[in-house]
């Protein structure tokens, strides 16, 4: 009897769980929401991951000075069109809403990994700028530097010749 | 409780059923509703396989002879913790907790996504319960549910198979089907993304900790499994290209594959089909794994089967899987084409690829040994078999290929390295790894092979080294860091490449493992007590036993064992004792043969009592039953595949942590909406 009574509460219990939402028009979201990565956040973010990384692998030996060129304007190209896109997407959105209920383009989980990036990249740069870093050979020399560790040459006034410290 | 989960089994069919059937709709139709109905089933189907799984513990634990489960894998005198782990000793509870797990990791993926990634999760989860119905289905209608009765209750059980009644027992095959089940979520995703056309990084993005879990399950439910075998079973080895060790390493290999490929797509947006091929290969793989321990149809150490029936089923199953896949693919291929092209040889994407084709290599050729005897019977009647050699001799350009690809991987850029650079970077690992095997074939190391090992393994070691020097220098130099803190940013502000790396470490000791066994000795010798065993090691010291005669205590669950102790002296120096046994379980008639082991960094002491002369007279500690023969071996470098497991898992677990904002983080559910206004939907 016992038996009966639990198992019969189990099927009950079970299927009631599994109808509620069709009987009580009870409905789950099919789309995505504001805050997640986009397709466009994810092309942004490669991007700008291969930013960084173009940019460790260019101060560790990896490429040479001409070949980071290419590839930094081509991966800086494809970041900008992405946050062109984003922009787009976001003025359309501002347009089709009320001004006080329009969220910015940018609010979401994705953003903020792009932000930790782009200011990632950003601190790679100033240290660039600062000219740690040899035009010559690329060598990456410690602070304050005055001549290059890697090739001997003179550090000073790198500000003006060096390729790599264009902005990104 | 037994009946109840008998009963549970039987509920979470067509709950399943429904579920799957939910998705597909509410996904096709745009029916939140249906959709949140089906994510209802999978929390359903996860409770109740906790019922049924709880009432096959229960049945062993309660000593139910009645059910035909129970009474061919337990008796009334095997510990408690082997009862409970009768769960997955045979067929019919193994695809139980198969079902059970898929359904927890299917719960998990619902739950975490329950506030994103909604456009994917309709048919997430229609694929995950079907998949969760084809278990059920196969458990209730194909002769192997495990709630089965017999029209008597038995005295007692036939009892568990002494070879798994050790402790790995309980951590091993858990480990392997976590491992096989976690890969359903990233599978499931990627036909989401077809059937939805959102064929961008996005699934990828979202599975990436999946497959990684995935993978650590797996590499670790093998390493488990080469150390219970070890340990164990006394073959005197810890792979034995067995068909279910095989099937096990296949998914790990396509997965390996996966890992690396999906890096390409994430950064280049190249080789999207070829990552849809993986990660269904992958799954049909993990499938294969399950099928063949379970089946029946290839017989190993590891096959408990009762019924080559579901060898078949089994067999449609995939075939309709692989089928589809290929269909959905065909269907979307236009939307797959590759955003970019493979700009030169020398670049990483090359790299990736040709690890890539190496591993598929290597799993297709492994597919070939496992299937092969198989084949061969179809073709000639009769069934041939495919033995270590194969294996090892196919295996063995194809693992050094990988381990150079290790060391060749890292230091090449994105699209195109230039050759001065490469020369440049490659110049002192070159050096270090020449200077090795020169150093070795020196120090008298003349086995090539081994040589060609240990020259690539410091390569690749020196590599990895600098490049966490370099890397930590450039971080340092940028952000003015200790240089400390600069390696700790360093790793944690790209887990995935750094860990990455650090798993490369452990599979770099686990090879220098591997070519170790090239200088392995044994020796076969019978004793009588009092004589001794010598045995040189290729380190150049001796060990010398002195057999001190068999005793014959009695264990939990044992008839009778007896136990062989040596003393053990290296170079005339006493450092020791080591047992080795010979056990007769409860209603096994085989004796099960525990080695023992001096484990030191560079070199084992490994003992094998290989046969007693009058092993019945040894059991009744008479007198004149003491000649015993065994097989002493020095296995060379042996740990360093456990340390080298270790590492693998302190990198896997540094590439699965959370970085703070790399993930999607929508919190709120996204669910209790009402359903909308028909007009609003159309």
């Amino acid at each position: 009897m016992g038996l009966i009574v639990g198992v019969t509460l189990v099927s009950a219990g079970v299927i009631l769980f599994v109808m509620l939402p069709v009987l009580r028009g009870d409905w789950a979201s099919l789309e995505r929401s504001d805050d997640e990565v986009t397709e466009v956040d994810a092309r942004k973010q490669a991007a700008l991951r291969g930013l960084r990384d173009a940019e460790y692998d260019y101060r560790s030996g990896k490429i040479d000075q001409a070949d980071y060129q290419i590839l930094k304007s081509d991966l800086a190209r494809k970041a900008l069109e992405a946050m062109q896109e984003e922009a787009a997407a976001g003025n359309a959105a501002n347009d089709g809403a009320p001004a006080d209920q329009a969220e910015p383009a940018n609010g979401g989980a994705g953003d903020r990994a792009s932000e930790n990036l782009e200011a990632e990249i950003a601190r790679v740069r100033k240290g660039i700028a600062q000219g740690r870093t040899c035009s010559g050979c690329g060598h990456l020399n410690v602070k304050k530097s005055r001549f290059c560790t890697g090739c001997g040459g003179s550090l000073d006034g790198m500000a003006t010749t060096a390729g790599p410290r264009e902005s990104v | 409780m037994t009946i109840l989960g008998e009963l549970a089994l039987w509920i979470a069919l067509p709950i399943g059923i429904w579920g799957a059937v939910a998705g597909f709709v509410g996904g096709r139709k745009e029916r939140g509703d249906l959709v949140l109905s089906a994510e209802h089933s999978v929390y359903a189907v996860f409770f109740l396989l906790i019922l049924a799984s709880a009432g096959i513990i229960t049945a062993f634990l309660t000593d139910r002879f009645d059910y035909w489960y129970v009474a061919n894998y337990s008796n009334r005198e095997l510990a408690t913790f082997y009862k409970v782990s009768g769960l997955w000793a045979g067929q019919r509870g193994s695809l139980v907790f198969w079902a059970l797990l898929l359904s927890l990791f299917s719960a998990a993926a619902v739950f975490t996504n329950r506030a994103k990634n909604r456009e994917f999760m309709a048919y997430v989860v229609g694929v995950l319960l079907t998949i969760s119905s084809f278990f059920l289905v196969v458990l209730l209608f194909a002769d192997v549910n495990p709630f089965e009765r017999l029209p008597f209750a038995p005295a007692d059980g036939r009892g568990l198979n002494p070879q798994l009644q050790n402790y790995w027992m309980t951590i091993h095959p858990p480990t392997l089907y976590l491992g096989f089940t976690a890969f359903t979520i990233p599978f499931a995703f990627a036909v989401s993304a077809l059937l939805t056309g959102k064929l961008d990084s996005r699934w990828i993005v979202i599975t990436r900790r999946w497959i990684l879990l995935s993978w650590f399950f797996l590499a670790n439910g093998i390493v488990f499994g080469m150390r219970w075998a070890y340990e164990m079973l006394g073959w005197g080895g810890y792979w034995f290209w067995d068909p279910v060790e095989n099937a096990s390493l296949l998914p790990w290999l396509t997965a390996t594959a996966f890992l690396h490929s999906i890096q390409i797509q994430e950064n280049r947006g190249m080789l999207k089909v070829w990552n849809m091929g993986l990660v269904a290969l992958t799954f049909l793989l993990t499938i294969f794994a399950t099928f063949l321990t379970r089946s029946g149809l290839i017989e190993s150490v590891h096959t408990f089967a009762e019924n080559t029936r579901i060898a078949f089923i089994f067999l449609g199953f995939m075939g309709t899987i692989a089928g589809a896949c290929v269909l959905l693919i065909a269907w979307r291929y236009p939307q797959l084409k590759s955003e970019n092209q493979i700009q030169s040889f020398l670049s990483r994407e090359s790299a990736f690829l040709f690890n890539n084709l190496i591993l598929l290599g290597a799993a297709f050729t492994i597919m070939w040994g496992v299937l092969f005897p198989l084949i061969s019977e179809g073709f000639t009647g009769q069934q041939m078999t495919v033995g270590p050699p194969f294996f090892e001799r196919v295996n063995l350009p194809i693992g050094l290929a990988l381990l150079a690809l290790m060391g060749i991987g890292p230091v090449i850029a994105w699209r195109r390295a230039s050759r001065r650079n490469l020369v440049k970077n490659f110049a002192m690992p070159i050096v270090v790894g020449v200077l090795v095997v020169g150093g070795l074939y020196v120090r008298g190391v003349h086995h090539g092979m081994a040589l060609v090992t240990f020259g690539l393994s410091a390569f690749v070691m020196t590599i990895i080294i600098v490049e966490f020097v370099k890397g930590t220098k450039a971080r340092a130099s940028i952000e003015g860091e200790g240089h400390l803190l600069a390696f700790f940013h360093l790793v944690s502000r790209n887990r995935r490449r750094w860990g990455g790396y650090i798993v490369h470490v452990g599979v770099v000791m686990i090879f220098t493992a591997f070519a170790g066994a090239a200088f392995d000795r044994e020796v076969v010798q019978t004793l009588d007590p009092g004589e001794t065993i010598s045995i040189e090691s290729p380190f150049g010291h001796e060990y010398t036993l002195t057999y001190q005669g068999l005793s014959s205590p009695r264990g939990e669950n044992l008839v009778r064992q007896a136990v062989a102790l040596m003393t053990v002296e290296k170079n005339g120096r006493p450092i020791g004792s080591l047992t080795a046994e010979k056990r007769l379980y409860v209603k096994w008639e085989a004796p099960l043969t525990i080695v023992g082991i001096r484990q030191t960094l560079m070199e084992d002491l490994y003992l094998i009592l290989e046969n007693v002369n009058d092993l019945s007279g040894a059991f009744e500690n008479e007198a004149q039953a003491q000649r015993a023969t065994f097989e002493v071996q020095v296995n060379v470098l042996v740990e360093w595949i456990w340390y080298g497991g270790f590492i693998v898992t302190l990198g896997s677990i540094i590439g699965l942590w959370p970085s703070r904002g790399s993930t999607t983080t929508a919190s709120r559910p996204q669910t209790g909406g009402k359903r909308p206004a028909l007009a609003a939907r159309s």
